[in-house]
């Protein structure tokens, strides 16, 4: 009789732990299932495994320049040939997969710290803070993405890390609208008031309450935005005005494309290739996740 | 209707004032020492301090920021734009040419685009989940996956290489639009027949279409009439928004094919550092984008009677 009555709590303490888990392991197991998910999955996960074991796989230095090797086509030894420098491809584009990554996490970070820094916020206490972040948005979002982007370049200098910036930058409006839109449904709710009854302060009822409420649009959002955000990246770079030679980001490597095109297309094709495939890659697992956290909207919105 | 354009015209201000504001800052953004480095090996020392004090007295330079932003708004107010600081030539009639190029690589490209993606859109929605369904919007995310520069150069590398039908650089003329356009036009018809097919599926879901067809019209009347008109109102609202993906878009493709627009000479100037041809062209674009954007939306009024203008 008195276990009866004892048990009630451990279990009760139990079902609220445990099931943000077990929901969590339902969406990927429903995510595992799709076969998009599983292609682009396997796609973003060998991204991953470049970027880190880069050194051990690559079997040249992707620096190193030797003349008497220059532009020579894809062979055994070289099996995406080399560069009008001598370098190995292959090398390169491995190493290349650091600064996708970097590109993803830098501007992803950027833009979803700083919107929902600024969304959350001025969701929560409205007011005329409210009213000047969001007309402050308005005004991002006035320029189309490429431009606002080229802007903030223009006014940082060229370089990756002024590019990476910029991108981050251009994400933030949308995040901020986001975050907004969807505090502003859960604000007014009776766990939310419930919390704040209890005498949770503003941070704590913000980002601890409210927060975990609203990640999965945020989640949905910003798979859209990566493979927008490499794209970006790798066509700054191409254009000069994101990572700078010798540097072997992908966008970089076909700077000097015009001039190879009719020569050497292997210095184009493999880089601009391997772009296509990684971002094939995340929009796959991006509509896939798309489609298990945000059924509503699963059909194509993708500008 | 009077009161809607007034109120969205002005809505335009603080944007305006956004773009004014951002563009001024390309030029306080200026390291100081890039304009003793503008003449730097080609005078002496003494000839080329001389030369900065006179060009940052030009500039404002050594004016406080608000009193700059003060000369910066009343100039571009008074239709002047200053001079390239690499070639002294006038701004504007460094952009002028250049600006009915991108408008017209844009217009074509614009055109090429929603032909074909709310037609293979449409298309699509209607036959869903047939084979041709399939194939468009696999190839659409291929499209929607694809780095637009490297896309032109596989252009280049099938239409000029390979084929020959084409010059590898571009002379102008029909000749020269055509790939600047397709490639910008293929890559938009990737996006717009996916919001295209999303929308015509929703739409002919709807209950009245059901009553359409339940009376026994024609099928034709009830997709054309009853069903496109609808789906086509969002369509509408997204074409607006992706002008700026052209007008962002010409800036690479520009570059990939020597099409001589403002895109070719923005992304020159970014890296000259050549802060008043940069400002001149992000000026005129975003404000291009802003204008057309009203246009389209003044035209959604027109169309969609449902919407009330009064909101």
């Amino acid at each position: 009789m008195i276990s009866d009555i004892s048990e009630p709590t451990p279990t009760l303490a139990n079902e609220s732990t445990r099931k943000p888990g077990s929901e969590t392991s339902r969406i990927v197991r429903r995510l595992l299932r799709k076969r998009s998910a599983q292609i682009g999955g396997v796609i973003f996960l060998a991204l991953i495994i470049l970027a880190v074991l880069g050194p051990f796989l690559t079997p040249y230095d992707p620096f190193k320049i030797s003349i008497d090797q220059r532009l020579t086509p894809p062979s055994l030894h070289n099996i995406f040939g080399t560069d009008e420098q001598g370098r190995d491809l292959f090398s390169r584009i491995i190493y290349g997969a650091r600064y996708a990554l970097l590109v993803m996490l830098i501007t992803t970070a950027v833009g979803a710290i700083g919107g929902l820094g600024l969304g959350i916020p001025s969701a929560y206490f409205g007011g005329a803070a409210d009213m000047l972040v969001m007309r402050l948005m308005d005004v991002l979002l006035g320029f189309p993405y490429i431009l606002l982007i080229l802007a903030i370049v223009a006014i940082l200098g060229p370089s990756l890390t002024n590019a990476m910036l910029a991108i981050g930058v251009a994400n933030i409006p949308t995040f901020a609208r986001l975050a907004r839109s969807a505090i502003l449904v859960v604000k007014e709710q009776e766990f939310v008031i419930a919390e704040r009854a209890l005498g949770a302060g503003p941070l704590r009822v913000m980002f601890r309450t409210i927060f975990p409420n609203i990640l999965s649009p945020i989640i949905v959002y910003i798979s859209l935005t990566m493979p927008t955000a490499v794209l970006a990246a790798a066509s700054l770079s191409f254009l000069g005005l994101g990572a700078q030679p010798p540097l072997p980001e992908w966008g970089t490597m076909m700077v000097n494309a015009r001039d190879f095109i009719v020569t050497a297309p292997w210095v184009v094709l493999s880089p601009g290739l391997t772009i296509f495939v990684v971002v094939l890659g995340i929009n796959l697992l991006g509509n896939a996740m798309r489609d298990v956290l945000d059924p509503r909207d699963s059909a194509g919105r993708m500008s | 209707m009077f009161s809607y354009l007034i109120r969205r015209i002005l809505y335009l201000i603080p944007v305006l004032v956004g773009i004014l504001l951002m563009t001024f800052l390309i030029k306080a953004a200026i390291p100081s020492d890039a304009v003793s480095m503008l003449y730097a090996g080609q005078l002496t020392e003494e000839e080329s301090a001389e030369a900065a004090a006179i060009i940052r007295a030009k500039f404002h330079l050594d004016q406080p920021p608000l009193v700059q932003f003060y000369y910066y708004v009343s100039d571009i107010l008074h239709g002047d734009l200053g001079e390239s600081v690499r070639t002294r030539a006038k701004v504007l009639d460094e952009i002028g040419y250049r600006y009915i190029n991108t408008m017209e690589l844009a217009l074509a490209s614009l055109i090429i685009g929603v032909v074909l993606g709310v037609s293979t859109g449409i298309i699509s929605a209607y036959f869903k989940d047939t084979f041709f369904d399939i194939a468009a919007m696999t190839i659409s995310l291929f499209g929607l996956s694809m780095p637009a520069f490297f896309f032109g150069i596989l252009l280049i590398l099938l239409f000029c290489v390979q084929l020959r039908w084409l010059p590898v650089i571009s002379e102008g003329g029909w000749k020269g639009i055509l790939l600047p356009a397709f490639n910008l036009g293929l890559i938009l018809s990737a996006s717009l027949a996916r919001i295209t097919r999303s929308s015509m599926l929703e739409v002919l879901d709807q209950d009245y279409i059901r009553t359409a067809r339940a009376k026994g019209l024609n099928e034709k009347l009830v997709v054309f009439k009853h069903a496109l008109r609808n789906a086509l109102l969002p369509v509408i609202t997204i074409i607006g928004l992706q002008i700026g993906s052209l007008l962002g878009g010409a800036f690479i493709i520009e570059n990939v094919f020597g099409w001589h627009g403002i895109g070719e000479l923005g992304v020159k100037a970014i890296q000259w550092r050549d802060f008043t041809i940069t400002q001149g062209i992000i000026l005129i674009s975003a404000t291009t984008y802003v204008v057309l954007n009203l246009v389209v939306d003044i035209l959604y009024q027109v169309i969609d009677p449902r919407v009330k203008l009064a909101k």
